[in-house]
């Protein structure tokens, strides 16, 4: 008789076997074998679980944390576009609300052209000396503009052109002492010349003594003189010089126009200043 | 005299970015109701560290920046800025002149004199001047911030002329 080969017969045994458990186990023979492993091995399977379980942890920290730095990234790039996009928008805003109340006042004024213009203050600025206001603007004679045409913002008068270049301009604020502008006060009428001081009040002078001023009253240009449309705001009465041995009354007028902080002015293209005025600066860049 | 050509390349475009910081940016830095005169400051503190000739040099490029973006006529600042190097420039052959007292004093002085050639300038060319509130309220608080602020001009133009200028010994 052949022989059966080793391995086949070692399969055969251990499947025997096998069965042989399977047998007492759904007899229930192995329950106590059973418990007695369970209750050895139990510690060691917390241990290992433990382990296991704190190795995946680790490594799914390490990937959170990976995921978390490109997270932060891309928050933080995404922090930095708002914030830009913030500033923009804010910006916008800003000079909407400015552009806005232009728009009103060229509205309300109807009667001018306007030329809008940006005050290049930021970018060429201001005057760089204590003594002299003006402003350089970003339009010159290639946009229409010419020596004394009127500057003016939604709150009232600015100044005047004194010096046109091809794309720019410099504008003689009416705060500079060597500015004039015939002037009424908006309730009585009474007329007086507003000149600019040192510290950027405005001094109005020459009101006759019969004429009433009152702190507060409004003012404006008159328009004699024709250097300027008349009714554009100047400023507020802010405080009256009256004495019977004068013969005339002052005011000190705190202008409407922020001057420290204009961004945007609107040039008067239309107005024709007559060419005989009262004494200025005069201009010696017009092309 | 100790300037050469190849300072220009420098000396132009510095003093012109200064002429630009000035009309841009220091009007919005206002202290005691006046802007500081960062060109003074930097003419003053040259001219003493290098003497009136070099610092007149500077004083004129400085001045025409200053001028072309001023209103008042042309050559004003110019004018006033040479008289003021000049001024300065007699510090120079002082034994203090690297000290902070000297150029301290010495804005001190030349900024009242710079102020007061403008409206001597500007009154020349017909413009109103208001002497008494000027020289309340413009030269005398200018002196002061100019000289408070001295200091942020003077050493770094005291680090440039280190480096660009001739060997000292110093005691």
């Amino acid at each position: 008789m052949k022989r059966l080969p080793a391995r086949p017969l070692s399969l055969l045994v251990l499947i025997a076997l096998t069965i042989v458990g399977m047998i007492l186990n759904e007899t229930g023979q192995l329950e106590s074998l059973k418990g007695l492993t369970l209750r050895l091995t139990t510690p060691l399977q917390v241990r290992l679980a433990t382990l296991t379980s704190g190795l995946s942890d680790l490594t799914q920290a390490a990937q959170d944390l990976r995921e978390l730095r490109q997270r932060n990234e891309e928050l933080e790039a995404e922090n930095a576009r708002l914030t830009i996009e913030n500033v923009r928008l804010a910006e916008d805003r800003a000079e909407n609300e400015r552009l806005r109340a232009l728009l009103n006042f060229t509205q309300v004024n109807p009667d001018y052209d306007y030329k809008g213009a940006e005050v290049r203050a930021r970018v060429i600025g201001r005057d760089p000396s204590n003594f002299q206001c003006y402003l350089i603007v970003n339009v010159g004679s290639e946009q229409g503009i010419a020596h004394r045409m009127p500057v003016v913002t939604d709150r009232g008068l600015v100044g005047r052109i004194s010096e046109v270049g091809p794309n720019w301009s410099k504008v003689l604020l009416i705060i500079d002492p060597s500015s004039l502008v015939n002037a009424l006060i908006q309730t009585t009428r009474a007329t007086g010349l507003v000149r600019g001081q040192i510290g950027g009040d405005l001094l109005m002078d020459m009101i006759p003594q019969k004429d009433t001023v009152n702190k507060g009253d409004i003012v404006l240009t008159s328009g004699m003189g024709s250097n300027f449309p008349k009714g554009l705001v100047i400023g507020q009465v802010v405080e009256v010089h009256q004495r019977d041995i004068e013969m005339f009354q002052r005011a000190i007028v705190r202008p409407t126009v922020d001057f420290d902080h204009l961004e945007d002015v609107l040039i008067i293209t239309n107005f024709q200043p007559l060419s005989v005025e009262t004494p200025e600066p005069a201009a010696t860049a017009e092309p | 005299m100790r300037w050469n050509i190849i300072s220009l390349y420098i000396t132009i475009p510095l003093l012109a970015a200064i002429a630009l910081i000035q009309s841009t940016a220091l009007p919005y830095v206002v202290i005691l109701g006046v802007k500081p005169e960062l060109m003074l400051m930097v003419i003053v503190s040259w001219s003493l560290l290098r003497g009136a000739e070099e610092g007149m040099v500077w004083a004129l490029i400085g001045g025409v920046g200053l001028d072309l973006l001023s209103g008042a006529p042309f050559g004003t600042m110019t004018v006033a800025l040479l008289v003021a190097s000049f001024l300065s420039g007699l510090g120079e052959s002082t034994v203090f002149r690297t000290h902070i007292i000297l150029p301290l004093v010495t804005v001190l002085v030349a900024s009242v004199v710079y102020d007061l050639v403008i409206l001597v300038v500007l009154a020349l060319a017909g413009r109103p001047v208001a002497w008494l509130d000027s020289v309340v309220h413009v030269v005398l608080p200018s002196a002061l911030v100019n000289t408070l602020l001295m200091p942020l001009a003077f050493w770094p133009l005291q680090w440039l002329h280190r480096r660009t200028g001739p060997e000292e010994i110093h005691w």
